[in-house]
């Protein structure tokens, strides 16, 4: 039990982030200047008209007062509406999760394609060839920008080689994948840095660890050593990394997005603080505010389920 | 030892997952055909059914009364239709649902007879009510289009076929105004009973209805069967939301998309060179100019704002802002529209008059001035590096600040602005929109955010809208475009068109002045490519 | 030990310290240290002294000659679509970017480690409420923070440093207080309290330069991370303003030119590049060389 002995108290904490969170994005949002009158009329703005817009907006009533209807319709499952796309924030926020969601965790699986076995080999042969390379490439992807990366990757296999479409999402489960290969790529590109640098790190910790010895001294063989206990443990070893890096992952899609077109929360995100639509940008916020603290707890659960010490160490 | 062994064997497991991989690429290439979005059926005919437009921008709404975002206007006015429609060249209105009208001789009263066979693409006829509750909604709208009806003081559905339209006031504009795209006529019984949820599977009485709706990424038409009008020849329509402008030439390039929007500047001569495809240029209603602010001091002076007018050279603007694709501007009202004043020519480019100027209203030295841009906007940015290195030559100091667009629209209009890059379009086809927001400082725009305030012109603007013959109507519009020529409350910069990127194998595309190009769907035609 | 709620820089860091050098000789371990140093050494003195190395201004405009390819006749990296030479423009904006690296950084250096420092030694609810806010601006898509303050206060280099500092002190504050909870139970602390010096003087002669060396190999780390946060706020148009040169800016400029002009969006991506990996291999030098798990 004391395993899990933080986690009422995690959840607490949980709670009042997120709450810290709404009112942080909802201030914030109101202190940047224009206002979706603005948004909605540009050349055409007269005072007269953006007032009537505010009075339907509930725009011009005092800010707590906004923010505490704001926070009463939340509670009762309601977003706000969104003026510009006709419909409720929660509806629009539901229409643009799919590639996002598609792309996080097609990223997260190349990302384990290709650092999983580079890492555990790097590991294995350190300063091997293997280990070389990988140390120069993943040094030079780590300090490349995401959307740099994106926009050499479509030159090269988009414009030059026809292999991948330009932009959008496509239809279908293996439509949508052929779309977001190029993006997933750019993503799990930089996610592998740290992937292959915490296996890498882990294997070569694990390998010198006494049961390995003690169970190649009891006849079985090196290969089965090799899968059984140290691949296993060097990946559990990563969790962590991984789920963090999930996280922080989230946010970051925006400028893959961009780069790729992708109709994603991320553009959702840009474009919706460009025209001042603050119900669907306090929502998003909240979605990705949530699902970052919901994954971190995640991870922490399943480290402290592995090891309990790790549990008791978290809960300070 | 086994480590040998055991190595080799990740080796090969690395390998066939390498392999694996490669495998999945190629077939991924091999597929890509059949990913690529089709483009219609019948290869074996002379043309295509369906057309593939791909747009910059994502659709806001499809609610007329609601739309923003100009290319959801251009949407909407194929899905709708209105009681006129403006003409091709943007200089007069047609019938459209209303077949014929009346105007009694007081001006005060508008009698509109509608065509009989108009239907809405689930085949209920529309009547006079449905035109009454459209446009009741629209201009009841908060924030709205309803200032232009303000004279407005009844309308009614004496019959089914008959809508009455009552003034207050003689209001010259009113056609021109039911034109617009926000009094589009909806189906009221529908749009009573389903409220906002109408508008994501519209019915309405144009040439195309919607099949699919997704605003950030595809809208999809097919014609309307019930169209009163000349049925298209295509019969579908795909609308793509490519925001990145090197995807969109690309994909024209390679003839995923029949026509794009606005292909970046400098891509322009590329497209061109390429014999499949053109580059097409459209007459628009947009103005770019220069907003002032008379708050800072040096701008309160006539004399320096004609100085400023001598010291920029147009020319330049327009070749390195616009690749040579636009008009050095002169009036402030968009160029060739109705009553446009074509005896008005753009300001000569004179550094010498310009000092002169500048000395006279007491600045021999010039003075510091910052220039709000919007970033992103390439246009734009290009001709603020032209205009600061013009305007140093004449002793003025331009620092180049760069804003997101709603904040650099918030600094320019505060009132504590100095110079800032703005542009106009056109609503309506008749200038009192622009009159008023432009050369009106009570107009509710404050002369383009110049604080500028000209009382005759202001009068003038007034009784011009209350004008009904068109003779006098033009001397007094000419009036204001002289006054406003010479006073110059804003630095009128250029005309440019919209830009669109065509297939020759697409026959027929044309974009009105104001944007819209319903007609020309229903006529235009797709070859087979 | 992978402590939760930590950012990829602070992950690449503790690894980088926990597998460093176990198994490369001194020299070699020297050697990534200076590579990554000399890279930085020629970054610097060349962005510095710009104009001995870079005849042309990064601002001239030369009409006659636009969009120039590489190699061409004077313009060793070609032009942009106003004639500005490419080089000239990549060197002092390096200027800008380095200030980044260097200026942001060291600010959330100082302000992190001081914050992280006192509540890791003073603990109680100084702690507590000190890590929720660490956790608040973790939880916090940094996008939207960065987007927000920068739309608010208008784009320029010196919002983009606010931006950045605003955002960057966290890592440092949890990295620090890590640290610190276990400084703690050394001996050394035991013994210092035990004398009866004060707090204070605990914490910044006792404690701190024993754990700062993280904190350092983590700045290397974050530079990297900085100076790519710049550019992406260039390339959302909310960085630097024209016609100043600028990394992420002038990216986000070429991207309209990648089909006809490739180099003018290759040229400022590879500088980012050079930089960054020039501060990857001081940081993982100085993790073999400090090793701070022995300390």
């Amino acid at each position: 039990m004391t395993r899990f002995g933080m986690l009422p108290r995690r959840l607490v904490h949980l709670v009042i982030i997120v709450f810290g969170i709404t009112v942080v994005t909802f201030f914030l949002l109101r202190l940047i200047p224009g206002d979706p009158a603005l948004a909605i009329l540009g050349s055409n703005y007269t005072h007269t008209r953006a007032v009537a817009i505010d009075n339907f907006l509930g725009l011009n009533k005092p800010i707590w007062t906004q923010y505490g209807v704001y926070m009463d319709r939340l509670f009762h499952g309601n977003m706000g509406f969104s003026f510009f796309y006709d419909e409720s924030a929660t509806t629009v926020i539901v229409s643009h999760i799919a590639p996002t969601l598609y792309l996080v965790c097609f990223s997260a699986v190349l990302a384990a394609l290709i650092s999983f076995p580079v890492g555990f080999i790097a590991g294995i042969r350190s300063s091997g060839v293997v280990d070389q390379i990988s140390r120069v490439f993943f040094t030079l992807s780590f300090a490349m920008p995401g959307f740099w990366l994106g926009i050499i990757l479509l030159l090269i296999f988009s414009v030059h080689i026809h292999a991948f479409p330009l932009s959008g999402f496509g239809s279908g489960f293996f439509g949508h994948l052929y779309y977001l290969f190029l993006p997933a790529l750019t993503i799990a590109l930089g996610f592998s840095t740290v992937l292959v640098r915490s296996l890498r790190a882990a294997t070569i910790t694990t390998l010198q660890a006494e049961f390995v010895d003690t169970a190649l001294m009891k006849g079985i063989k090196y290969r089965q050593v090799l899968w059984r206990h140290v691949f296993r443990n060097s990946v559990l070893a990563v969790v962590a990394v991984f789920g963090v890096n999930l996280a922080y992952l989230i946010s970051g899609t925006v400028l893959v997005e961009n780069v790729f077109s992708l109709p994603g929360l991320g553009t959702l995100l840009v474009s919706s603080v460009s025209d001042r639509d603050y119900p669907v940008v306090q929502g998003v916020t909240l979605l990705f505010a949530v699902l970052i603290v919901v994954i971190n707890l995640l991870t922490d659960v399943v480290q402290a389920a592995l090891d309990p010490r790790v549990g008791q160490e978290i809960g300070e | 030892m086994n480590r040998a062994i055991t190595t080799q064997r990740r080796s090969r497991i690395v390998g066939a997952g390498i392999a694996a991989l490669a495998v999945a690429v190629v077939a991924g290439c091999g597929s890509s055909g059949g990913a690529a979005p089709s483009l219609g059926t019948g290869s074996s005919a002379q043309n295509v059914s369906t057309l593939v437009i791909a747009n910059a921008v994502k659709v806001d709404t499809l609610d007329p009364e609601a739309n923003s975002v100009n290319e959801s206007i251009w949407l909407d006015q194929n899905l709708y239709s209105r009681l006129l429609q403006p003409n091709s060249t943007g200089t007069g209105l047609l019938p459209d649902l209303a077949s014929s009208w009346k105007i009694a001789s007081d001006g005060l009263t508008y009698t509109f007879s509608l065509r009989a066979d108009a239907k809405f693409s689930n085949g209920t006829p529309v009547t006079a009510s449905d035109v009454v509750y459209s446009i009741k909604r629209s201009r009841a709208f908060s924030g709205g289009w309803g200032f232009l009806l303000t004279a407005v003081k009844t309308i009614t559905a004496p019959d089914a076929h008959t809508v009455v339209i009552t003034l207050s006031e003689p209001h010259a504009p009113l056609l021109a105004d039911l034109a617009m795209y926000a009094y589009s006529v909806v189906p009221a019984k529908l749009v009573q009973s389903q409220g906002s949820k109408f508008f994501q599977h519209p019915v309405g009485s144009g040439p195309f209805m919607v099949t699919s709706y997704s605003p950030d990424s595809e809208v999809d038409l097919a014609v309307n069967p019930y169209f009163y009008g000349t049925k298209p020849k295509i019969k579908k329509v795909r609308v793509l939301i490519v925001p990145n402008d090197n995807t969109r030439v690309l994909m024209l390039e390679s003839k995923k998309a029949d026509i794009i929007e606005n292909p970046p500047g400098n891509l322009i001569q590329q497209i061109d060179a390429n014999p499949d495809l053109n580059v097409k240029l459209f007459p628009s209603t947009r103005v770019d100019f220069v907003q002032l602010d008379e708050h800072f001091k040096p701008f309160k002076s006539q004399l320096v704002r004609e100085a400023l007018n001598y010291a920029i050279n147009r020319k330049s603007i327009v070749q390195l802002a616009y690749q040579g694709h636009a008009t050095a501007g002169a009036s402030f009202m968009p160029y060739k529209m109705q009553y446009f004043d074509d005896s008005i020519s753009p300001y000569p480019y004179n550094p010498t008059k310009a000092k002169q100027l500048l000395a006279q209203a007491g600045y021999p030295h010039g003075f510091n001035a910052f220039l709000i841009t919007v970033s992103g906007d390439v246009a734009g940015q290009a001709e603020a590096i032209v205009l600061k290195s013009e305007l140093a030559s004449v002793g003025i100091n331009l620092s180049i600040q760069s804003y997101e667009l709603l904040t650099a629209y918030n600094k320019e209009d505060n009132g504590h602005s100095e110079m800032g890059e703005r542009y106009w379009t056109n609503d309506i086809i008749d200038p009192d929109e622009v009159a008023t927001f432009g050369a009106d400082c009570q107009g509710g725009a404050n002369a383009f955010n110049s604080y500028w305030c000209n009382s005759q012109a202001n009068s003038l603007v007034a009784k011009a809208r209350a004008e009904l013959n068109s003779g006098t109507r033009q001397q007094m519009y000419n009036q204001i475009q002289q006054i406003v020529y010479q006073q110059s409350p804003f630095i009128v910069t250029d005309y440019s068109p919209y830009r669109y990127g065509v297939g020759d194998w697409v026959h027929g595309f044309q974009v009105t002045p104001l944007g819209n190009y319903d007609l020309s769907l229903e006529t235009l035609t797709v070859g087979s490519h | 030990m992978t402590t939760a709620w930590a950012n990829p820089s602070e992950l690449l860091m503790q690894v980088a310290t926990r597998a460093a050098g176990r198994r490369r000789s001194a020299s070699r371990r020297r050697l990534t240290l200076t590579i990554g140093l000399g890279m930085l050494a020629i970054a610097i003195i060349v962005c510095v002294a710009a104009p001995l190395f870079a005849k042309d201004s990064p601002t001239a405009i030369d009409a006659l000659r636009p969009l120039a390819g590489p190699f061409s006749p004077g313009h060793l990296l070609g032009t942009d679509q106003y004639g500005r030479d490419v080089f000239a423009r990549i060197l002092y904006g390096g200027r800008i970017d380095l200030a980044i690296a260097f200026g942001a950084t060291s600010v959330t250096l100082v302000g992190g480690t001081f914050i992280g420092l006192v509540a890791g030694y003073v603990g109680g609810k100084v702690d507590s409420v000190l890590m929720r806010l660490v956790d608040l601006f973790f939880a916090f898509p940094f996008l939207v923070l960065i987007i927000a303050i920068v739309a608010m206060l208008g784009p320029s280099i010196f919002n983009m440093f606010v931006a950045i500092w605003i955002t960057s002190w966290v890592s440092y504050a949890r990295i620090m207080r890590a640290q610190t909870v276990i400084a703690k139970k050394q001996q050394y602390v035991l013994a210092a309290q035990a004398l009866g010096y004060g707090r204070l003087r605990i914490m910044f002669r006792h404690i701190l330069p024993n754990t700062v060396s993280a904190v350092i190999i983590f700045s290397m780390v974050d530079a990297v991370g900085n100076i790519i946060l710049a550019a992406s706020l260039g390339f959302l148009g909310l960085g630097a303003q024209p016609p100043s040169p600028e990394w992420g800016t002038m990216i986000s400029d070429a991207q309209n030119y990648i089909l006809t002009s490739w180099w003018l969006a290759a040229m400022p991506g590879l500088a980012v590049v050079f930089v960054g990996v020039a501060f990857s291999l001081i940081g993982d030098g100085l993790a073999d060389l400090l090793r701070p798990g022995e300390r």
